[in-house]
């Protein structure tokens, strides 16, 4: 396709911001597909446009032609954004499920012998780093796709006294304190006389009915969080570009993950071929098979990477609705 | 005035805004800026979006990414063929005009 005009000049003639509040206000005039689509960029427009009588009435006019005549690509935008929208929440479920997996590899490389293997193999040390690294990286992504729209949602919501909305972002941090609370609960009734905290959760770890009590609760709030978060990203008002913008953190937090997963499919083959007798052993959680424990968490961490990949490419393709 | 190539006509700010845009990218600000400098008329943010989302539908133009709010958007070829040919009507009812008013009694 030709593309004629040499220059660019996007940036070149910035005005002094002289809109009104009012006027920017004035965007709420035109249909929710429209404001979706262009919404960012018109507000950006009205900022630096002198309020006058003469502004308003074209501004107005212009609302009522764009609510008789939606335009194609409006009609086909909806669907757009939304799948931009919905697959960034998917990359996100994805990671929860990553996260939830991975705390099963976590749990049972506590293990001295697991950091002795690494130390004592080059191949299983680096390959657990790498799962290291790529859990820290793909955490910041997550941060930065979302702490933003979090945040746009969270004020658009004080603004506006939505208090119900404003409570499902408070859904995670509360089941994680939830969360931490029954582990606390746990360990501490520990039905043994062991003053010795140590020992303590030394005998709740292999105590099946208090680990599956706290895996269960873990998985609960990470459920109940993404669902929060979910419904509070669909009804929030949060301006387009910052999805747009999302979808770059979104395709690293994928690639990430799937560094992790890949790191961890070594670490076991690793360990098998040098220290055979502790991927043999039973040294996964609440001591059963190491392997079994290797395999299980491999399937939900790549299953959570799978759906995050998908949804990253999506957005991907989509980050210019 | 000739049609554009889908057989729409192209409106005043319509082709105010593909003349603004066939001097490079650029975003609402600084077309409502341009057209003033270069037409005299100053278009109004409503007007401007309007004829910006029908000239986008007709695919006479595209929006280029951005990290800035600013969107900019750029002829696509099409909208560049569509000026040519309502510049060269303008420019033979331009000629019809002056040939008139020469012929005409003064």
């Amino acid at each position: 396709m030709n593309r004629p005009g040499g220059t660019t000049e996007t940036t070149g003639q910035t005005a002094p911001r002289r809109g009104s509040r009012f006027l920017r206000r004035a965007i709420v005039l035109y249909p929710a597909a429209w404001r979706r689509r262009y919404g960012d960029e018109f507000e950006a427009l009205l900022e630096q446009t002198r309020l006058t009588p003469r502004i308003l009435f074209d501004v107005a006019v212009a609302a009522v032609d764009a609510h008789l005549n939606p335009t194609a690509p409006l009609r086909k935008w909806p669907f757009m954004f939304e799948r931009l929208r919905a697959s960034e929440l998917a990359v996100f479920a994805g990671w929860i499920l990553f996260v939830v997996a991975g705390l099963g590899f976590a749990k049972m490389t506590e293990d001295s012998a697991f950091g002795a293997a690494g130390g004592a193999n080059p191949a299983v040390g680096l390959a657990y780093d790498a799962f290291g690294v790529g859990a820290v990286v793909a955490l910041l992504g997550v941060l930065a796709a979302g702490v933003p729209i979090a945040w746009a949602i969270a004020r658009s919501a004080f603004r506006t006294h939505r208090w119900r909305r404003l409570s499902l972002l408070a859904v995670p941090p509360v089941s994680l304190t939830v969360w931490v609370g029954v582990t606390f609960l746990l360990v501490n009734a520990v039905d043994q006389p062991v003053p010795d905290r140590a020992m303590r959760v030394e005998y709740f770890a292999y105590n099946p009915l208090f680990v599956f009590t706290w895996v269960a609760v873990f998985s609960l709030a990470a459920v109940v969080s993404t669902v929060a978060v979910t419904v509070a990203a669909i009804n929030g008002e949060v301006a387009p570009g910052l999805y747009r913008r999302a979808a770059t953190p979104a395709l690293i937090v994928a690639g990430a993950m799937a560094i992790v997963v890949l790191a961890l499919a070594v670490w076991g083959v690793a360990l098998l071929a040098t220290t055979p007798s502790l991927f043999w052993g039973n040294g996964g959680v609440l001591a059963t098979s190491t392997a079994l424990t290797w395999l299980g968490v491999v399937a939900g961490m790549g299953a959570g990477a799978a759906v995050a990949i998908r949804g990253a490419a999506v957005a991907w393709a989509n980050r210019f609705a | 005035m000739a049609e554009a190539r889908d057989g729409a006509r192209l409106g005043d700010p319509a082709l105010l805004i593909l003349a603004s845009l066939a001097g490079g990218a650029r975003h609402g600000y600084a077309m409502v800026e341009d057209i003033d400098r270069f037409s005299g008329s100053r278009l109004g943010p409503g007007t401007l979006y309007g004829a910006l989302v029908r000239l986008e539908e007709r695919g006479l133009i595209e929006a280029v990414e951005s990290a800035d709010r600013r969107r900019p958007y750029r002829l696509t070829g099409r909208g560049s063929e569509a000026l040519a040919d309502e510049v060269a009507a303008l420019d033979r009812v331009v000629q019809l005009v002056r040939l008139r008013l020469a012929g005409s009694p003064k």
